[in-house]
Order: structure tokens, then sequence, then C-alpha cells
């Protein structure tokens, strides 16, 4: 059937349009996605809460989360043991990967500080750290060498998010640097769109 | 629990429409699509079209109250600001005899600050209309702040919820008015690329007006794709 669109009241254009729509919304299903999901305390393997449980003061409030990248599983605790959000972060079988601290720029050490800083200042006319995440990994002995605050064994990285410009670049990154002061990675972070609140 | 979330929605929906029905105010539904692009880390472009359909009319030819197809660029000054600009066109009633038409002219500056994935943005417009019958100037403040419904960040596959106000104060030589539109909606993150919104919005209008204050609602159904 042909239908002429001079002919048709204005209702009938959107019985056109909407289909259409819809067929957006299905192929979008089909897409690669990436997912962090709140998950319960019965959800989290039981060797990972094993592991909590040796160190965690069970009256702390923990949120745990599963995340899914598309090609592994993996299961992140997050609580507050005392002014730093710490999360843990277990592979699928419930294996220990890596501690995250969530601390201040200053309370890296002045010397690591200072070099970073003079590193980012080199790279961009404009920056501000937004978030610094203090990493730390080591094997199986990792949260008990964490918690007994013998940190000889651990390997610690820090991660920040900086906004930042240049001539060439604009937004926000993920750094990794290494105790000692040694950049490992920088990662572009895709923001949201904001065509919905611009 | 999603079906009560869900349920929840609709039966907000239908006690907003009730209410309008009720109070005999405009009831309205804005469709609206839009399209963004960036050409660069700085400079992006938005192509939207929108609808105002009046809900009391949908047996006569006067239910399209207007179609506007709008076109706006930003530039990133920093991470956090955008200034902008762009172009709107109005066909009002489209589908009842004679063309009332406007353009409108507009620039904006826009701030976003960021909790995590919850986002709060300013933006001040100005807008210059130039319609087939006046010409008026708009000054326009809208607050918008939106967050993840589930966890803390916004992952592909997940709802958020999205608030947002807007005042704004139209004037030109012979008068001047203001009004209010509040705004709540949830949005469906399909993926980085696709987003959909179902927002109810309430406008008080004419509020310095001598006639009084006229009352608008507004369900808004609007698609983003970004490429």
């Amino acid at each position: 059937m042909i239908l002429y669109y001079e002919n048709l009241p204005g209702y009938s254009l959107l019985i056109i349009i909407l289909p259409r729509i819809a067929n957006l919304y299905l192929l979008a299903q089909k897409q690669k996605r990436e997912v962090e999901i709140s998950i319960k305390e019965a959800e989290i393997p039981a060797p990972a809460l094993n592991i909590l449980n040796q160190f965690w003061n069970d009256k702390k409030k923990v949120d745990f989360y599963r995340e899914f990248d598309g090609d592994s599983v993996s299961y992140e605790a997050k609580f507050m043991p005392d002014n730093h959000l710490l999360s843990i972060e277990f592979n699928e079988r419930g294996l220990i990967k890596d501690i995250e601290q969530l601390i201040e720029f200053d309370e890296i050490p002045e010397n690591t500080g200072n070099i970073i800083r003079s590193y980012l200042n080199d790279q961009y006319t404009k920056f501000k750290v937004t978030r610094t995440q203090r990493q730390y990994s080591g094997g199986d002995e990792l949260t008990k060498s964490f918690f007994e605050e013998d940190l000889g064994p651990l390997t610690i990285r820090y991660e920040l998010e900086v906004e930042a410009q240049n001539k060439k670049e604009l937004g926000t990154f993920e750094f990794l640097f290494n105790k000692n002061e040694q950049f490992l990675r920088k990662r572009k972070i895709m923001r949201r769109s904001l065509d919905n609140i611009w | 629990m999603k079906f009560l979330k869900i349920g929840l929605l609709f039966a907000v929906t239908g006690i907003f429409t009730s209410t309008a029905l009720a109070q005999e105010a405009d009831l309205i539904w804005s469709p609206e699509l839009s399209y963004s692009w960036k050409q660069s880390d700085r400079l992006g472009f938005t192509a939207k079209f929108s609808m105002f359909n009046s809900l009391r009319d949908l047996d006569n030819n006067s239910a399209v109250r207007y179609i506007e197809p709008q076109i706006t660029f930003s530039y990133s000054s920093s991470p956090r600001v955008k200034l902008g600009g762009g172009y709107y066109y109005r066909n009002s009633t489209p589908f009842l005899p004679g063309l009332q038409y406007e353009h409108r002219f507009l620039e904006q500056i826009g701030f976003v600050s960021y909790i995590g994935d919850k986002r709060i943005a300013h933006r001040l417009r100005a807008e210059q209309r130039v319609r087939s019958s006046s010409y008026q100037n708009r000054i326009r403040y809208r607050l918008s702040y939106d967050f993840p419904l589930e966890g803390q960040k916004l992952d592909a596959g997940e709802k958020y919820f999205i608030v947002k106000n807007e005042v704004m104060s139209a004037f030109n030589k012979e008068v001047a008015d203001a009004e209010n539109r509040a705004d709540v909606g949830l949005g469906w993150y399909f993926n980085d690329k696709q987003k959909f919104e179902l927002g109810l919005q309430y406008r008080t209008q004419d509020i310095f007006s001598d006639g009084g204050i006229n009352h608008l609602f507004l369900i808004r159904t609007s698609y983003y794709i970004n490429r």
C-alpha cells in the first residue's frame, strides 16, 4: 500500500515514526554490554567471603557488586573500614585480584605526588585531579598483609582521574603510576553524553 | 521489584493525566528524537526533531500544535563548561490552514559537575524568537540532575532518574512574563549510543499575566542517539 503523507492526518505521521524508533531499540539490545550490578552477600563466591570474614568487622556496611565486562565476571566488596572507601576485587572463583583505597591526592607521599604533578604539568595546560586511588596487589596473602599493615611485599600503584586539556586533547583521563613515580598507563574516560541535560 | 517500579511509573503517569484532565489544563504529549555527534573533543552538534501534540484535540486537525526541527552546536571550553548556539524552526498547527512559523536563535552556556556517575548541570540560555506575528526575547535557566537507579555507575541496560527545573522570562518592548517548568523522568540507558526517557512536566505559564496563571501538563518521550 502506498501512503501519501500530505493526505494523512497529523497522528498518522507518528504511526510511521514510532515503529522505526522501536527498531532502533532492538538494535541497541544486540550490542555488547558492560554491566556492574549490586548483589546480595549470598551471591558472592564462598572463598571471597571467607577472605573478607577474616578481616572485616561485620557491623560495618558492605556493598557487593558483580561486574561483567563482556568476557569475564568479577566481584567487588566495597566498604569503609576507616575514613577511606575500600574496594576489594575478586575473580569469578572468589580469589583476590587487588585492593583499591580511595584517598586524597595529598595522601600520596610528597615526593611521588610532586613528580606526578610535574608529569601532568608537562602534558597539559590545565588539569585537575578529581579522584585518587591507591592500588595494592600481591598474591594470596594480599588481604592479610594489607590489614596487618605489612605493606613491604605488596605492589603499590596510584590510579588518578584527571580532568585535563591542552591544544590537542580535552576530557577526563585515567592515569596509572607506580610508587616509583613511573607512568604506566593512560586511558580516556568516556563520559555519558550530556544531550539530555545540556 | 522491576514490575513494581514500572507499575508505579504508569500509576504516576495515570494520576498526572487524570489530574490534568480534571483541571481542564492543557495536556500535551511531546515526542522528541535527538541525534548528536562529536566533531572533536571540543566541538559537538545535535539535530533534534520534536512535536507538541494536544491530547484534548486528538479528534481534529489542531492536535499537532507544532513541529520543530532544530540544530545546535556546543564548544567545550573546559571538561565541565560548554558554550553553544543554535537555530530552531517551528511550524505551528501544520494541519490547519495558514502558515504560522517561528525562527528561533539561541546562545547558551552550561556547566556540569559530577558526583561519581551522578550529574548536576546548569544551563543559561538566551533566545530571540522571530514569529510570523511578533518578536520576543527569552532568558532561561535550567538546573538538571540525573543519577543511576542500579548501583553506583550507569551501565548499559540500566535505568536512571532525571529531575529538572527551568525558570524563564519572555519579554519584548511591550510585555514581559515568566514561566516555570518542573520535570521528572525515568531513563532507559540502552548503551552509550542510545537512550530513551519518559518524562512528566508541569508548566506554570503566564505567571505575571492579569488573566491568571495557565497550567500545562506534558508527557515527554525522548529518544537520544549519539554517534
